[in-house]
């Protein structure tokens, strides 16, 4: 073959690369030998077929490719064949790691958030309106933020478990959309206006009380989407549990921290949300780690078997 | 739960039902394929090699066409030749696109005797 039918091999070959990986483990080679034939067949009859060849696989083959990405993702969807392994505890530090830094970045990333949105949104103009706008970017900010640490949640917990990367995109989608949901009512303005007031007498006595009650239903939506994604219906009440635990746990010594810090007196400018956010993923962790361990042992992971060939790893 | 029957899957695409049929007398590999669908239709249906790929694809899967082997001979890029049959089910279903296909042709005859068409 001279260079240009070359050239056009080895580009097909390289563009067989963005198949889906399964496909391409069936396919790919036998794509590259009818290619390559037919590419030889059309060099033997002329330079007009050979153009023709290039048109057609350049016309079909974006098409092609978009079709089984998406019968992929609608596998995944369908939740036919997502599979999931968890490895030991010692394993999972990295995960730890990774959704602390996470935390770290999502909700210091979003609390700023406001100050690069445009300054005539927060402008007081006309009564009913502004607070009409005030509910529904407040309910929007805090739900965008909680997606994002939802995201981050699932890619996190990805990197501590053997989760195919379409079940952790799955994972993340579910508690994206649990999160926003459940944010959304938590922080949606008339509710927690409700809420707060009910619960006024609380704040003087401990003030970190009331935000851990509205941090419940954000752990009770981010634990249920989280079961629900890694071991279906069954455990999904389990893990809500636990994350509703967490949650308040995290929050409500997150929030004393992070009074304690403001009436220390010596606290520097700029540093108090970082304390309540560092101390809310800490003690966050350990609370839903220490309770996940306490009774997810016995009866979360009963069900966890070795799986055959793949020591060290488990299935659910 | 309701079973398919080969009607439901009528009608076939152009493309899937020239595939079927070029598989009908004996197993293919791939590049075989795309050249009989290219005699077949008269140069008028032209397969791309990601298009073959995915319609073999989906046809192995609904269970219409299975792997039956390797050719002893390798490709051109050096890989196992791998030949596709009809099942029994792709069979049936061809069967069935068969029968439609003659019913369609003799109400088209039976309207169109005498005018000239």
């Amino acid at each position: 073959m001279t260079f240009f039918p070359r050239l056009m091999v080895s580009i097909y070959n390289g563009l067989l690369r963005l198949y889906p990986r399964k496909f391409r483990e069936e396919f790919r080679g036998e794509m590259q030998g009818v290619f390559v034939s037919a590419v030889k067949e059309a060099v033997r009859t002329g330079t007009r077929a050979l153009l023709q060849l290039l048109f057609f696989e350049m016309l079909d083959f974006p098409i092609n490719l978009a079709i089984e990405h998406f019968s992929q993702w609608r596998k995944v969807w369908s939740m036919k064949d997502i599979r999931h392994e968890i490895r030991p505890f010692r394993s999972a530090a990295m995960g730890a790691l990774g959704l602390f830094i996470g935390l770290l970045i999502v909700l210091l990333g979003t609390k700023y958030l406001y100050l690069v949105l445009p300054s005539w949104l927060f402008k007081p103009d006309f009564g009913i309106l502004y607070t009409l706008r005030g509910m529904i970017l407040s309910a929007l900010t805090y739900a965008l933020a909680s997606a994002l640490l939802g995201l981050m949640l699932c890619l996190s917990v990805s990197a501590s478990s053997r989760i195919t990367l379409r079940a952790c995109f799955f994972m993340a989608g579910l508690e994206v959309v649990a999160t926003l949901i459940g944010t959304a009512i938590v922080r949606f303005t008339p509710y927690q206006s409700f809420i707060l007031s009910f619960d006024g007498n609380w704040q003087d006595v401990t003030p970190a009380l009331g935000t851990a009650f509205l941090a419940m239903i954000d752990g009770l939506f981010t634990g249920a989407g989280l079961g629900l994604a890694a071991g279906g219906w069954k455990f999904c009440w389990r893990f809500a549990l636990n994350g509703m635990l967490a949650y308040f746990l995290g929050f409500a010594i997150g929030e004393t921290i992070y009074s304690l810090w403001i009436s220390s007196g010596w606290w520097i400018w700029g540093t108090t949300y970082p304390v309540f956010v560092i101390t809310f993923c800490i003690c966050g962790i350990l609370a839903g780690g220490i309770l996940g361990w306490l009774w997810g042992k016995e009866r979360v992971y009963k069900s966890i078997r070795v799986v055959e060939g793949n020591p060290g790893s488990f299935r659910v | 739960m309701k079973v398919a029957k080969p009607d439901d899957f009528q009608p076939l695409s152009e493309m899937t039902l020239y595939i079927l049929v070029s598989l009908a007398p004996c197993p293919l590999h791939g590049y075989a394929i795309a050249k009989k669908v290219r005699a077949l239709s008269e140069e008028r249906v032209i397969l791309s090699v990601s298009t073959l790929y995915t319609i073999l694809k989906r046809l192995l899967e609904d269970g219409w066409i299975e792997r039956v082997g390797e050719d002893a001979e390798p490709d051109e890029s050096g890989h196992p030749r791998k030949t596709y049959a009809l099942t029994e089910c792709g069979q049936r279903i061809l069967a069935a696109e068969k029968t439609r296909l003659h019913s369609l042709l003799a109400i088209v005859e039976k309207q169109t005797i005498g005018e000239g068409i």
